[in-house]
C-alpha cells in the first residue's frame, strides 16, 4: 500500500525530468528567432535594409522609383541617393554641435580599418552576412560573422557589475514580448557608428527582433539615444535573411593597411 | 608570356553591392571612380576574412614582370555566393577589372574576374544586382500600366 505512491512519484519525477530539455528546447523554438541568418532576400527594400535603413530612406526611395523621369538611372545611383537623402534630412538634424564637429567621419579614422580593431555595438549589430541566434534558459547567445564577435544577452534580469566598465559591445540585458526579442543595452564604450557620427559612453539602445510570418527575414528596429551625440533617439532597421545553410568562419586574417588615402588628399 | 596592356579607364563603374557592401572601409584605399583592367596568372589565392586575396603575375607594355595584388570582398561574404579555395587556382590566366589605390602601387579592388575561356566568376552581388533590375522592370512596368 505504502510502496504504490513511492514508486509512481518516482516515475512521475522521472518523467518530469525528461520532459525538462524538451520543454526548454520548445520555449526556444517558440519566437522562431533562433538559427542563422545572413545577407537578406534580393528585394530593393531589403536590400536598402541590409546594413540599416530608416524609414525616411525607404520613402525616398520609393519615391525615386515611382518617378519616371528616374527610369534611366541607375538603381545604385538612387539608393545612393536615398542615402544620401537620409543622411542629410534625417541624421544631421538630430546629431548634438558635439557629433557635428567630425561628422561624417572619414573612414581611414576607423581603428577597424587602422589597427584592425573590432566594431563596437553601434557597428556590430548591423553587421552584414552570418548572424547565429542561440537561446538559453538565463541567456541569449549571438554570435556575427563580421569580426566573429560574440554577445551575451541575459534574459534573467541580472545587473551590471558596478566595478564593470564600458565595453565595446556594452551590457545586454533582454525579454520576450510574445515572438519578439527586446534588449536594452547600456555601458558601451564611445566608438563610431554606421551612421558616421561618433557616439559616447552614454548610449542606450532597445533592439526588438521579429521574424515576420514568411519566416525568410528577421527584421530589427532599433531605438538609439545618446545625448551626448544626439537631439533625439534615431530608430533605425535592419533585415536578414534565412540561412540554416550558412557559417560563420575564421577571422583571424585582418592586417593594418600599408597604404591608404586621407579624404582631404584624394581627387 | 604574352600580356595585354594595361588600360586605365576614367569611368564609374560602381556596382549596386557597392552601397550595399561598403562595411569594411576600402574607400582609404582604392579610387571607386577608376576601373584598371589586368591580364596574368594566377600566383596565389587566398580566401580569408576580412578579405581575400588574389596574387597576380602580369607582364606590364616594357616586359617586366609585375607582381599585383588584388582584394576581394572576405570569406563570410564570397562563400555565401558559392565560392571555395579552388573558385581560382593557382596557375589559371584570368583577366581582372577593379578600382586601383590613390597611391598607384600595383593594387586592385576586385570588381571583375573573366576566365581564360571567357567566363566570368561572379561576386556574390552580381545575383542581387540582377534580381534589384528584375524588380524595378516590374515595378515600371506595373506603374505605365496603371497610368
Amino acid at each position: 500500500m505504502t510502496r504504490t505512491p513511492c514508486l509512481a512519484s518516482i516515475v512521475i519525477i522521472q518523467v518530469l525530468l525528461l520532459c525538462i530539455p524538451t520543454f526548454v528546447q520548445a520555449q526556444a523554438d517558440e519566437s522562431g528567432l533562433e538559427g542563422m541568418w545572413s545577407d537578406p532576400p534580393h528585394t530593393i527594400a531589403d536590400s536598402q535594409c541590409s546594413l540599416f535603413c530608416t524609414d525616411v530612406s525607404l520613402a525616398y526611395l520609393d519615391e525615386l522609383l515611382d518617378d519616371p523621369a528616374n527610369d534611366d538611372r541607375p538603381l545604385a545611383e538612387l539608393t545612393r541617393a536615398a542615402g544620401r537623402y537620409q543622411r542629410e534630412q534625417y541624421f544631421r538634424p538630430r546629431f548634438t554641435a558635439a557629433a557635428l564637429e567630425n561628422y561624417p567621419r572619414d573612414p581611414a579614422d576607423d581603428p577597424g580599418f587602422l589597427r584592425c580593431e573590432p566594431w563596437g555595438f553601434a557597428k556590430q549589430i548591423f553587421s552584414p552576412h552570418q548572424f547565429e541566434i542561440r537561446r538559453y534558459d538565463d541567456r541569449v547567445e549571438m554570435r556575427y560573422g563580421e569580426w566573429e564577435a560574440r554577445r551575451t544577452v541575459y534574459l534573467d534580469g541580472r545587473e551590471r557589475p558596478e566595478d564593470q566598465a564600458p565595453s565595446p559591445l556594452g551590457w545586454s540585458v533582454g525579454h520576450y514580448e510574445g515572438d519578439t526579442l527586446v534588449i536594452k543595452t547600456s555601458s558601451v564604450r564611445g566608438n563610431l557608428t554606421f551612421w558616421g557620427a561618433e557616439h559616447s559612453d552614454q548610449l542606450t539602445a532597445v533592439e526588438r527582433y521579429t521574424r515576420p510570418d514568411d519566416g525568410e527575414r528577421l527584421l530589427l528596429s532599433v531605438t538609439v539615444d545618446d545625448p551626448w551625440s544626439l537631439k533625439q533617439p534615431v530608430v533605425l532597421k535592419k533585415v536578414w535573411g534565412w540561412a540554416p545553410d550558412q557559417e560563420i568562419s575564421a577571422y583571424e586574417n585582418c592586417e593594418p593597411p600599408t597604404e591608404f588615402s586621407r579624404r582631404e588628399d584624394r581627387p | 608570356m604574352k600580356q595585354r596592356p594595361i588600360w586605365l579607364l576614367g569611368i564609374l563603374t560602381l556596382l549596386s553591392t557597392e552601397s550595399l557592401y561598403a562595411h569594411h572601409a576600402r574607400t582609404p584605399v582604392y579610387d571607386a571612380s577608376l576601373t584598371v583592367t589586368v591580364e596574368g596568372l594566377v600566383t596565389e589565392f587566398s580566401l580569408f576574412n576580412p578579405h581575400a586575396r588574389i596574387a597576380l603575375d602580369v607582364t606590364d607594355d616594357a616586359g617586366d614582370l609585375v607582381k599585383w595584388s588584388i582584394e576581394l570582398p572576405g570569406k563570410l561574404n564570397l562563400t555565401v555566393g558559392g565560392w571555395t579555395d579552388e573558385s581560382v587556382v593557382v596557375g589559371e590566366r584570368v583577366t581582372i577589372s577593379g578600382n586601383p589605390t590613390y597611391t598607384g602601387s600595383s593594387g586592385l579592388w576586385l570588381q571583375h574576374l573573366i576566365r581564360a575561356d571567357g567566363s566570368e566568376l561572379l561576386l556574390p552581388g552580381a545575383e542581387r544586382a540582377n534580381a534589384l533590375e528584375d524588380e524595378r522592370r516590374r515595378r515600371i512596368k506595373e506603374r505605365d500600366q496603371r497610368n
